[in-house]
């Protein structure tokens, strides 16, 4: 398999506009979710920029490790962030067919963001203290819950291509023979639990929550401070552009150019951000909507997302054949 | 005529030096224990020639046969090393050479009276379990399969003056006999169709003759299910698994490492062997695959949902083995079926993935049992409660376990992750199938799948975050020291299989696809692997595609930017400081979570699988206690009942013994009479 029909150097030119725009962009997506909250809860936003504000000074301080933990504290917030950077480079983003995308499938990309889990639970139990424990409990516990509904997702919107493949995955669906499909609204129901599962959204957890009982995910960063925690900061923010780049692959494929000239990228780029901005905005109504669940009520809402991501799959049979 | 001895001489030259260097060794040690290095060695030696036997026989795909003299009159032994014994021979040498090396360290604490014997038992083990590998007639392999039993059984009860190790023995002896039982039915039915051109009179016993033997469709389900059975006893097979948890964990490290890696796999072997080999794929049915593949899930969900729950970090990765042959159940399964309904191509990868995981799990999982053997030592306690810390005083140790628990957990771009991706793969076929039944079958155990591995990494984050993290929980951990160079060399081999197998996937498909192409009869592929060896792409032209080794790059490319990314904006000083915890002052080891708490929410969430018994204390209790015990369901609603049956039926028969003569001569006169009568008038 070669780099599709692209040339080396715009091989690499591609993914490096894509993790370079993924990189800026992911701080300001988060900024503008937080916008959105504010504004819909009658607070004075603080404007897009305000997460790049603070990753730039967390990145001024100096870097504090807490006494008593091992070399891995200090390096899981690096091995955190390449992870999920590399996956920037298997999504279609800016073209449908990525250079480096045939190394990684969707499957491959589940397996990444659960290696960043893991990792991240290892950094926050080795401080030793009971929120770092309860925090990498917890979210290795939601992480379980909700891999498999992901993977059900995941199976669904294959039906069509027969490969986990994603640009695969995404020729299909921007084929004309199912424009859309039920089965894909109850996977894009499924999906939108799941993301906001698995990033630590309302009403899971609480992203700006403090209130040290109910954390998950910021339980988890408890102890880092300084460049560890901007690492690890911006690695969730690029967490949660992916998981909606691969929603709007899933379920809002068009506008994406396949060639490679400049008014298609263009226009593609332009459409790519009204996608992620309306997503965002999105999940702010969902934030401001709704109260955060209690703990042992998770299980529910992630079966819930496994039972919607079955039903789509098994429509798909009952109307297909 | 080369100078160099084919792979199937090779392979018996090994089965003779380890059982030789046992002999000599249990001698030898009795007078100075510090020939235990030495004489490790030499098996590690051999494991490595084996090893590279196994490769050979692979890459070139023979099959060598050999009738041997001796055995009893008439019955010649019958030896052959085809591509699946090779790829099974790799297993066993691949993991037993890095078990040696490390038991050359690790055995320095084994009590020195006990040395020379569990030398010895090591020797025979790692002999008969070769010798199963290569058997080609039933008694052969049954004189082996039942050394290999005993040996095993040897090993588990080393340290034989605790009760519990005892009590462990006896009940992986049982349960190894009610195996045998049942493998050999299913030999003997075999036997019985062999073609009379072939073995005018007796039957021959030969795997040759079973092997062109044709059994009615009745006769080939008995087959079957014995087969499944006899060998899934020995594997773990639920509800037969009982054993298993108490056997692996009280050995010492290696052997349980043996055990664990390399003994489960010969239960694979012997189904393959069986089902695909001696009975042949034809006369499976591809319904029976639903069954295998629906077991195999719920014994991953099963297993991994009591490896989670376990504090003794050994009784972990036991069950955590029970997970595991349930994922290669699975891929058997799934392999029947597909094979068996006309989709070749996804059948020969959920049997591929089968095999690739049987591999992979011989080598994490012995890498931590290792771990764990050092875990117990350093700390003295075999509760993870007692450990905790141990990565910042077994840096080099820890590390190796680190990637261990990475890999069984099902990563990128670790090895568990390939043979798992390849199932899903398998899996993701389903639509191709006829009949929504089926598809639903096959769907669900992909998602018994995921939801095992993904309850697998919260595992291992237990066993490591409790294990490794944190802050020491015992006076024994705090003290913990690095292990010993033969150890770290053993862990090391290890983690390099682990990387090799991770790092290599399409070279060890084609391997894998030597070895299946006999039992299968399709080829993967003439064009094994179209896009070259950097490429997994096991369905083309269009299907999924996966490269670990341009993944590892790409990571090892982004890993120094990232750390470079916060010195381009200053400081890069680094302090240290007492932890936060969200402000509150003191910090004790008792405030971090303990084994049981960490598992809380699973036995919140999969109460069913469980039997819970929870003491709460009240509130005017003088010395509150919390107690808690999780108990295996199958021991109060299977195995219990089954005991009390027994004896009921033993106390039953006991009345009619009164020891008096004559009320036993008129029981032998009243069968006499009653037999006569029966054969007279029949």
């Amino acid at each position: 398999m070669d780099v599709g029909d692209l040339s080396l150097p715009s091989a690499i030119l591609v993914e490096g506009v894509q993790i370079v725009l993924a990189l800026l962009a992911a701080p300001i997506l988060s900024g503008w979710i937080g916008f959105c909250r504010s504004v819909l809860s009658n607070r004075s936003p603080a404007g897009i920029l305000q997460p790049w504000r603070d990753l730039v000074r967390l990145f001024r301080k100096e870097t504090i490790v807490p006494e008593g933990t091992s070399f891995l504290f200090r390096v899981v917030p690096f091995l955190v962030f390449a992870a999920l950077l590399s996956c920037v480079l298997f999504v279609p983003a800016l073209v449908t067919d990525p250079p480096l995308a045939p190394v990684a499938d969707a499957v491959v990309l589940v397996g990444l963001f659960s290696l960043a889990r893991m990792l991240m639970a290892f950094g926050a139990m080795d401080a030793g203290t009971p929120f770092g424990d309860l925090g990498g409990r917890r979210e290795m516990m939601v992480g379980f819950l909700a891999e498999p509904a992901t993977l059900m997702i995941l199976f669904t919107a294959s039906l069509w291509s027969r490969s986990t493949a994603l640009p695969a995955i995404l020729h299909s669906l921007l084929g004309a023979s199912a424009p859309f499909h039920p089965s894909l609204l109850f996977a894009l129901l499924a999906f939108i639990l799941v993301l906001l599962a698995e990033n630590g959204r309302l009403p899971i957890d609480n992203p700006s929550t403090h209130l040290e009982l109910t954390m998950i995910h910021e339980a988890m960063l408890l102890e880092y401070s300084g460049p560890l925690l901007a690492m690890m900061e911006w690695g969730s923010q690029i967490k949660l552009l992916l998981y909606l780049l691969i929603g709007t692959d899933f379920f809002f494929p068009a506008g994406l150019p396949a060639s490679l000239s400049p008014g298609s990228l263009g226009a593609g780029l332009l459409f790519l951000s009204a996608k992620l901005l309306v997503a965002g905005a999105g999940i702010a109504l969902i934030e401001t909507l709704f109260a955060k669940l209690r703990i042992f009520r998770v299980p529910e809402f992630t079966a819930l997302a496994y039972l919607l991501a079955t039903m789509g799959f098994l429509i798909h049979f009952v109307l297909e054949v | 005529m080369t100078p160099f001895p084919d792979s199937l001489d090779t392979s018996l030259l090994v089965l003779l030096a380890w059982g030789m260097t046992g002999i000599l060794g249990f001698f030898l040690l009795r007078r100075s224990e510090g020939l235990l290095g030495p004489l490790s060695l030499l098996l590690a030696a051999g494991g490595v020639v084996l090893a590279f036997s196994g490769i050979r026989g692979l890459v070139r795909g023979t099959e060598l046969q050999r009738v041997l003299s001796g055995g009893l009159p008439g019955l010649p032994l019958h030896v052959r090393q085809d591509p699946l014994s090779s790829f099974f021979l790799l297993i066993l040498g691949g993991a037993a050479t890095g078990i040696l090396l490390f038991s050359a360290g690790y055995l320095r604490s084994l009590p020195p009276p006990r040395l020379p014997a569990f030398f010895l038992r090591t020797a025979l083990f790692l002999a008969s379990m070769e010798g199963v590998f290569l058997a080609d007639d039933a008694y052969i392999f049954m004189v082996f399969w039942e050394i290999m039993a005993l040996v095993s059984y040897a090993l588990v009860v080393t340290e034989n003056d605790r009760e519990e190790v005892r009590n462990a023995g006896f009940l992986y002896l049982l349960m190894a006999h009610f195996g045998s039982l049942l493998i050999l039915v299913a030999f003997f039915v075999l036997a019985t169709h062999e073609p009379s051109s072939l073995s005018p009179g007796l039957s021959s016993f030969t795997f040759d003759a079973m092997r062109t033997s044709a059994p009615p469709a009745g006769t080939a389900l008995l087959v079957f299910v014995c087969t499944l059975l006899g060998f899934g006893a020995k594997a773990g097979l639920i509800p037969l698994h009982v054993w298993l948890p108490e056997a692996h964990p009280v050995a010492p490290s290696p052997a349980s490492a043996l055990l664990s890696g390399v003994m489960l796999k010969t239960a694979i072997y012997g189904i393959l062997r069986v089902l695909f080999g001696l009975l042949g794929l034809d006369h499976l049915n591809y319904a029976w695959g639903v069954p295998v593949l629906l077991a195999g899930g719920l014994m991953a969900l099963f297993g991994i949902l009591h490896a989670l729950v376990q504090s003794d970090p050994k009784k972990l990765l036991a069950y955590s083995s029970i997970e595991n042959i349930g994922i290669i159940f699975l891929g058997i399964g799934l392999a029947i079926l597909y094979l068996r309904s006309g989709h070749s191509m996804a059948g020969e990868i959920a049997l591929a993935a089968s095999l690739y995981h049987a591999i992979n799990h011989a080598f994490f999982k012995s890498l931590l049992f290792m771990g764990a053997g050092t875990m117990i030592h350093a700390t003295g306690s075999h509760d993870l409660n007692g450990m905790g810390g141990l990565l910042r005083r077994m840096p080099v140790s820890g590390g190796f376990v680190l990637v261990g628990v990475l890999c069984i957990a099902g990563l990128p771009p670790g090895n568990g992750f390939v043979s798992e991706w390849l199932l899903l793969q398998a899996a993701l076929q389903a639509g191709s199938l006829s009949g929504t039944l089926l598809r639903s079958a096959v769907l669900l155990g992909g998602a018994l799948l995921v939801l095992a591995s993904a309850l697998a990494a919260m595992g291992f984050v237990k066993f490591y975050g409790i294990g490794y993290l944190g802050l020491p929980r015992s006076e024994g951990a705090h003290n913990a020291r690095e292990v010993s160079t033969a150890e770290k060399v053993g862990m090391a081999w290890m983690v390099g299989g682990c990387l090799l197998l991770a790092l290599s996937p399409v070279r060890m498909l084609s391997w894998i696809d030597q070895a299946l192409r006999p039992l299968t009869g399709s080829p993967l592929r003439e064009n094994a692997f179209p896009a070259g060896w950097l490429w997994l792409l096991p369905l083309p032209p269009r299907g999924a595609s996966y490269s670990p080794e341009i993944l590892l790059g790409l990571l090892a490319f982004l890993l120094p930017l990232a750390f470079l990314l916060p010195r381009l904006f200053g400081k890069s000083s680094i302090r240290q400081s007492p932890v936060w915890g969200c402000g509150y002052g003191t910090r004790t080891f008792r405030m971090q979570d303990s084994a049981g708490s960490f598992a809380q929410p699973i036995r919140h969430f999969f109460a069913n699988f469980f039997l819970m018994k929870r003491h709460l204390p009240e509130p005017e209790e003088k010395s509150p206690v919390f107690d808690l015990t999780v108990e295996d369901p199958h021991w109060a609603y299977l195995y219990r009942p089954l005991l009390r049956l027994f004896q009921a039926i033993a106390t039953l028969a006991e009345k009619v013994r009164s020891g008096r003569i004559s009320v036993y001569l008129v029981y032998s006169f009243g069968t006499l009479i009653f037999l006569l009568t029966v054969f007279r008038w029949m």
